[in-house]
């Protein structure tokens, strides 16, 4: 064994580090390798998770935003036809809206400012469609129709905003919106005999407490459409069949009139996580909701 | 200190470290940036997304806070008397303005001018508003010119994007920036909004201010609803005419072209209409494609508020959903854009009355004062409330304390109505809402009114005793009030009941009264009020066949007496007492000679040739006949009576009138006898004695008995003792109806048989109302010639010779009536009781109603020049075009009901001058049934408008004349132009006399002469069916009662960054504006409907 100086002048000599000191140098390197890895690991396994949770934000901001403007500029009269649901006429599982609006759509010829808007979750697909037919004018001479007063209803002229069958005109605006559902605030109304009618959840657009309200009638029973998706970020799809799902939707309960917007959130959480989907996929699911206030008529 | 042994030392040890340091630095700036910059784009995208949402917010609260000014504006006791009822469930409040200036939302911001420079701008908002009531708390910095920190501001063409404001001369369509200037549009003003304190007044930057927002608001009720307004180019005037609905406003008027507004009608108008041709180039030319437009306008039950149902090649009509449409729709098909001022997409009117009595000046009543009085008759009708819940026709349930007047009566209902029964063809009134075809139900509510046999009873709302009194509308709370009860609670009591007096008695002295005991039933206001609505119902129907309705007659131990409506048929004008002396009665047995008398009739069907539109359910059959005790006498001394015996049994003329073929028979005054008409009457005696004087078919009459006269005093006389002479018409089943009588005649006169007889005379054939007063007439040589106009020209016309009246049975000076005073103080002899026509206080006889106000004869405005001095006055020989008119049709619009005789002499109602006593039956009534509307209808436009060319659109084109007997038929565009114009500047005067309107009724009461100002014939204003043209077009789409205004508003959020020094200098991070369609009821302070337009730009 060499004496310290001899080290040191062996050292000095052999310009190198002895093995205990590479051993403990490599030791720390890989100790603050580790360290960074998993930091890294983590900060990406945060950032993977941020960027599913900011895809499936951008995915539900896209739709609902599209809705806001859809819905904000709805036309509302009494002799204008909506396909929406009520109780006379529920949907179960993924929700249909078809109405018209005030917004640009595409058209064949020179458009009216207004058209006919759909909104379905396509069940082969499981992605939320929006179809946006512009309307032309009345009498013109188009592809495309004008818009139609009742008795005219968009069921019966535009069966392919009421229905699931394939269609070119509808456009994918939710590729991973999976489950698509509404409901209703109903107006507080002071009725003619006084009383008075306070704000309420419904499946129906119309307020069945008062007397001979009995249709959609423009919508001036609603205060406001309230609209609750479920969104899985594009990677964990992969994980993930359309049927599985298909499946999953059907775990997910409708709104009724019983609830409270909350508890369906609630509910559809429950349902995403009992559900034997990998986990992988369900901790990438997530559930929005928004209310939209439409413009009141009669108040 | 010593490094540890295993770490690197010196130089080396220092670079190792230093990579290390770095490495970490690096990995943690990467981590860190890019955290930030994940963080920075999601807040930048949550940043834009709250803005905006916030700005929506902001928008719609400041739009509230807009609204909500303008209701406080309604409710401030500076501008209304408030009325709040809590009886019922529900508190209701009335709003009545205190002024004519307030029923208008006060105006601020505007430029000055005559006219004004931009009619359809109320307000904005304006830091110098503080005159306001309500201010708008507009800081001093301005939306167009007062640039922000980030270079935002509105500019001068986006405030105008919506068209509202006049544009320069000249200026492109697709420029909308509006006029400048010192008579210019000034934007308005930023309203600051703080966290704090909400929109608040700055001077200065404010680290509390989170947003603003500016607003105008423009008066779109003024405006035409083009959803509603412009008719085919080539409708014809007997379709637009009558401006049924605004639907026949005529858009040339405003500025497009015939195509433009083809091709608005048949892109609106489309599956109902069936246009030929496409979109850009609709024709409407085919008598199909007009009917088709016709019946779509005057069968609309639905205000106007929903497009027709109908489809035409799988398409449907069409509406303009919002303005903006609107502007897309002229950018494709053309028209000019300065047309866009004078459209708009909304308009809403609560179809409910708000009239309120006014008292007339002069009058002896104060109407105004009693407006609460439940024993009034004449109600402020927002105050009479319901009293107990019941079931509306439209369904709805009535509650405890709400105006028990919901809706305006339409007078459609009157189409479940015939003379025969119930009509149950087609619906025509409403059910629980729902239309249905009439039924006894529906015609008792509607009507009071209750089918027996061959006539109808007014029974009032149940039960089948016939009625003696009209309710009160004060009285009702329980149900709707029927078309009576309104007619009485709209006419004004004291323009009603009007008598002449008691009974006269020959040659008491000089004041007689009439030579009829009519004086109680005259003053009976419900009988006239009966006799009216009879007279409306036969104005309604197609039949010429008179409505009867019987009442009971409280005066008379409820006797049931009846009533029969006005045709167009011949009435007794006067009844001639014809004597012969030296008549030799051979049918007597014995034989006698002495003076004989006859009751011999003129008849005059005083009506236009028209409105035969029913050629089926015309009478043709008639009789004269007579009923009751007459007798001859000689006066004496001695006096001697002949023995009385009953008319009744004197037999009858039978006649014929058919008005298709013979149409001219009667139309001026016509004796009915034998030898002076063709065809002549079937004369049929009685027992009483020969009908036919001399059995030659010259003199025929009801022989009214024989006198031999002492040899001293040869003369004599007819002395009718009560009875009644009455014409009867024979129904489709045979049964003759007495349809007018000449009621319990009295008071006998002598006259030397030989050479004067006299006659008993109506002042109007159509009613009588008054009695009968006396003239002379004379006949020349031989006596066997009948009287008239060549050998007996008196008569009530002041175109013959004086109707000489002596001093025998006219209607009493003591009731009020006046005479001209001949120099001794007695009653000048020379007049004409026909000319109470015109009722002026003149030279002619005249008479005030009970109330102490003269009102106006229907040849109130006759001219007395030469020439032009018939005109108006529809007694005059062959003065045909101002003759009254029977339309057999239903009405088209409420004006209408200015054709219905009033069952005063020579007075329909009355909406042609300041006096009258009608104008309240302009409010109560309306035309069309409305359905599922909610008291709501559209295609109103404001009477107080400022837009001088909505009102001539509305104007031109208005039927004068119906017959077409005078001309023009319609007013010409020129004429409607100086109306508007006129109207604009009476509504928009701010002097006491003038100024806005406060409801229909003052287009009559205040400014009745400003609707024939425009008149380009003298006839026009002389002639009643003319002068009230303007009137009628504008009676059923007109309103006062709503503001219906459009609000653009642009709400900006944001904030003042530190440092700033100017209110300009803010921030501005988001944008939303809205325009806001609202309505509110200036009466209750409701908002009854509104649509918000979100504005992308």
């Amino acid at each position: 064994m060499c004496p310290p100086a001899d080290r040191r002048k062996s050292r000095e000599r052999g310009a190198g580090f002895s093995l205990v000191e590479l051993l403990v140098a490599v030791s720390v390197f890989a100790l603050l390798l580790a360290f960074t890895s998993q930091l890294l690991l983590t900060a990406s396994s945060l950032a993977k998770y941020d960027s599913k949770r900011i895809d499936t934000d951008t995915q539900a901001r896209a739709v609902l935003d599209r809705l806001a403007i859809d819905l904000a500029q709805i036309v509302k009269r009494s002799d204008v036809s909506y396909y929406l649901k009520s109780s006379a006429f529920p949907q179960t599982g993924n929700d249909q809206m078809a109405f018209y609006s005030n917004v640009p759509g595409y058209s064949g010829a020179p458009a009216s400012p207004l058209s006919l808007v759909a909104y379905r979750v396509n069940p082969t697909t499981m992605m939320v469609e929006r179809l946006g037919i512009g309307l032309i004018w009345n009498g013109d001479t188009g592809s495309n129709a004008p818009i139609a007063f009742l008795p005219q209803t968009i069921q019966g002229l535009w069966p392919q905003a009421t229905n699931s069958n394939s269609d070119p005109d509808y456009e994918v605006i939710g590729q991973d919106v999976f489950r698509f559902e509404y409901y209703y605030l109903l107006k507080g109304q002071l009725l003619d005999s006084g009383s008075q009618e306070a704000p309420t959840y419904s499946v129906t657009p119309w307020d069945t407490r008062i007397a001979g309200h009995t249709s959609v009638n423009g919508l001036c029973d609603v205060a406001a459409i309230g609209v609750v998706i479920a969104v899985i970020d594009p990677a964990s799809r992969n994980l993930v069949s359309n049927s599985a799902l298909s499946n999953l939707v059907g775990q997910m309960n409708d709104f009724a009139a019983t609830m409270q917007p909350g508890q369906l959130q609630t509910q559809w959480n429950s349902a995403i996580v009992a559900s034997n989907l990998p986990p992988a996929a369900t901790s990438a699911m997530r559930v929005y909701s928004r209310l939209y206030y439409l413009s009141s008529a009669s108040p | 200190m010593n490094s540890p042994s295993w770490f690197p030392e010196n130089g080396r040890r220092e670079g190792f470290a230093l990579i290390v340091v770095l490495s970490l630095i690096v990995l943690l700036t990467l981590v860190v940036m890019m955290f930030l910059a994940q963080s920075m784009s999601a807040r930048q995208l949550s940043r834009g997304s709250l803005q905006q949402s916030k700005a929506d917010q902001l928008a719609v609260s400041a739009l509230d806070i807009v609204t909500g000014s303008l209701k406080q504006e309604i409710a401030a006791a500076t501008n209304s008397t408030t009325v709040t009822f809590n009886t019922g469930p529900v508190s209701y409040s009335v709003y009545r303005p205190s002024s004519n200036a307030s029923i208008l939302p006060a105006r601020s911001g505007n430029p000055a001018g005559v006219p004004d420079p931009i009619p359809n701008l109320v307000r904005r908002s304006w830091s110098g508003d503080s005159n306001l009531p309500f201010p708008s708390n507009a800081s001093a910095v301005n939306s167009a010119t007062d640039v922000s920190y980030n270079g935002r501001s509105i500019t001068f063409a986006r405030w105008n994007s919506h068209y509202l404001i006049p544009r320069p001369n000249g200026a492109a369509d697709t420029d909308a920036t509006p006029i400048s200037g010192s008579g210019g549009f000034t934007a308005p003003d930023w309203v600051l909004v703080t966290d704090t304190g909400g929109p608040t007044v700055l001077a200065s930057p404010n680290s509390s201010v989170i947003g603003r927002y500016a607003y105008a608001i423009y008066n779109e009720g003024g405006l035409l609803d083009v959803n509603v307004a412009g008719y085919p180019s080539n409708s014809t005037v007997a379709e637009y005419g009558d401006k049924p609905q605004l639907a026949y406003a005529d858009l040339t008027q405003i500025g497009l072209a015939a195509s433009d507004v083809d091709n608005l009608v048949g892109w609106r108008n489309y599956a109902s209409v069936q246009p030929s041709g496409s979109f850009g180039s609709f024709s409407i030319t085919t008598a199909s494609q007009l009917q088709n437009f016709y019946n779509l306008i005057t069968n609309n039950v639905t205000g106007f508020l929903s497009v027709n149902t109908a489809t035409w090649n799988g398409l449907t009509d069409q509406a303009f959903i919002n303005r903006q449409q609107l502007l897309q729709f002229r950018l494709r098909e053309g028209f000019p854009a300065t047309a866009l001022q004078y459209l708009g997409t909304f308009s809403r009117d609560v179809a409910a009355p708000s009239w309120t009595p006014a008292t007339p000046a002069g009058s002896t009543i104060d109407y105004a004062s009693q407006k609460d009085a439940g024993a009034s008759a004449n109600r402020d009708v927002l105050d009479v409330r319901v009293t107990s819940t019941f079931m509306r026709a439209d369904g709805t349930t009535a509650q405890i304390g709400e105006p028990l007047l919901k809706h305006r009566f339409p007078l459609n209902r009157l189409a479940g109505l015939s003379y025969s029964g119930i009509n149950t063809t087609g619906t025509t009134t409403l059910l629980n809402g729902v239309p249905s075809v009439a039924s006894a139900a529906t015609i008792q509510r509607d009507f009071g009114l209750v089918w027996s046999t061959d006539h109808w009873n007014y029974c009032g709302p149940s039960g089948t005793t016939i009625s003696s009194s009209i309710a009160l509308l004060g009285s009702i709370g329980n149900r709707e009030p029927n078309f009576f009860e309104l007619l009485k609670a709209g006419i004004l009591s004291g323009s009603l009941g009007r008598d002449a007096g008691s009974n006269g008695t020959y040659y008491v002295d000089w004041e007689e009264g009439p030579a009829s005991g009519v004086q109680t039933s005259d003053q009976n206001i419900d009988f006239q009020v009966i006799q009216l609505g009879a007279n409306i119902i036969d104005q309604s129907d197609t039949d010429s066949y008179p409505t009867e309705i019987h009442f009971a007659d409280p005066n008379n131990s409820n006797a049931e007496t009846p009533f029969y409506g006005i045709e167009n048929l011949p009435y007794i004008q006067r009844i001639f007492a014809r004597m012969l002396g030296n008549y030799t009665n051979a049918s007597a047995s014995p034989p006698q000679t002495g003076i004989a008398g006859w009751y011999m009739a003129e008849l005059w069907n005083p009506h236009q040739n028209s409105g035969y539109t029913d050629t089926s359910s015309i009478p043709t059959q008639f009789r004269f006949i007579g009923s009751g005790p007459t007798a001859m006498f000689v006066p004496g001394p001695p006096v001697v009576n002949s023995t009385s015996i009953d008319l009744a049994n004197s037999g009858y003329l039978q006649f014929t009138v058919n008005p298709i073929t013979s149409p001219t028979l009667y139309r001026d005054p016509t004796l009915l006898t034998t030898g002076s008409v063709a065809p002549a009457p079937t004369v049929v005696s009685g027992t009483n004695g020969p009908d036919d004087a001399y059995g030659n078919g010259v003199l025929s009459g009801l022989y009214s008995g024989l006198i031999v006269p002492p040899s001293s005093n040869p003369s004599g006389g007819i002395q009718p003792q009560g009875c009644d002479l009455m014409l009867q018409y024979q129904t489709p089943s045979g049964t003759w109806k007495t349809y007018q009588l000449m009621k319990n005649l009295t008071g006998g006169h002598d006259w030397n048989p030989a050479v004067v007889n006299f006659y008993y005379q109506h002042a109007d054939p159509r009613t009588d109302r008054f009695g009968t007063s006396l003239g002379q007439w004379t006949f020349g040589s031989p006596p066997t010639n009948p009287p008239g106009s060549s050998s007996s020209p008196q008569s009530i016309r002041p175109d013959t010779s004086p109707g000489w009246n002596g001093y025998d049975f006219f209607p009493r000076p003591s009731a009020g009536f006046i005479y001209p005073i001949s120099s001794d103080g007695s009653i000048f002899d020379n007049f004409y009781i026909g000319t109470e026509s015109d009722n002026v206080s003149t030279s002619n006889p005249a008479y005030t109603d009970p109330d102490g106000v003269m009102r106006s004869g229907e040849g109130y405005y006759a001219s007395s020049n030469a020439g032009d001095g018939t005109d108006g006055r529809p007694m005059i020989l062959g003065n045909t075009g101002s003759r009254p008119i029977i339309l057999n049709r239903p009405f088209r619009n409420v004006g209408e009901l200015g054709y219905a005789f009033r069952d005063d002499p020579w007075r329909n109602i009355d909406f042609m001058s300041p006096n009258t006593g009608d104008a309240g039956l302009l409010d109560l009534f309306c035309i069309q049934e409305e359905e599922n509307t909610n008291g709501l209808v559209a295609g109103s436009v404001d009477l107080n408008t400022r837009q001088a060319p909505v009102l001539q659109a509305i104007l031109a084109g208005a039927m004068k004349d119906e017959t077409g007997v005078e001309s023009p038929p319609a007013v010409p565009s020129a004429d409607a132009a100086t109306i508007a114009n006129a109207l604009v500047s009476w509504t928009t005067s701010a002097n006491a006399s003038e100024g806005p309107f406060l409801n229909r009724s003052e287009l009559l009461t205040k400014a009745s002469g400003v609707l024939v100002s425009g008149s380009s014939s003298s006839s026009d204003q002389q002639i009643k069916i003319r002068r009230e043209a303007a009137l009628r077009a504008l009676s059923d789409v007109s309103t006062v009662r709503t503001w219906t205004l459009l609000i653009d508003l642009v709400a900006q959020t944001g904030h003042y960054p530190p440092g700033a020094t100017t209110l300009a200098q803010f921030v501005v991070e988001g944008e939303r504006r809205y325009w806001l369609h609202i309505s509110i009821d200036r009466f209750t302070g409701q908002v009854v409907d509104r649509v918000l337009e979100p504005v992308y730009e």
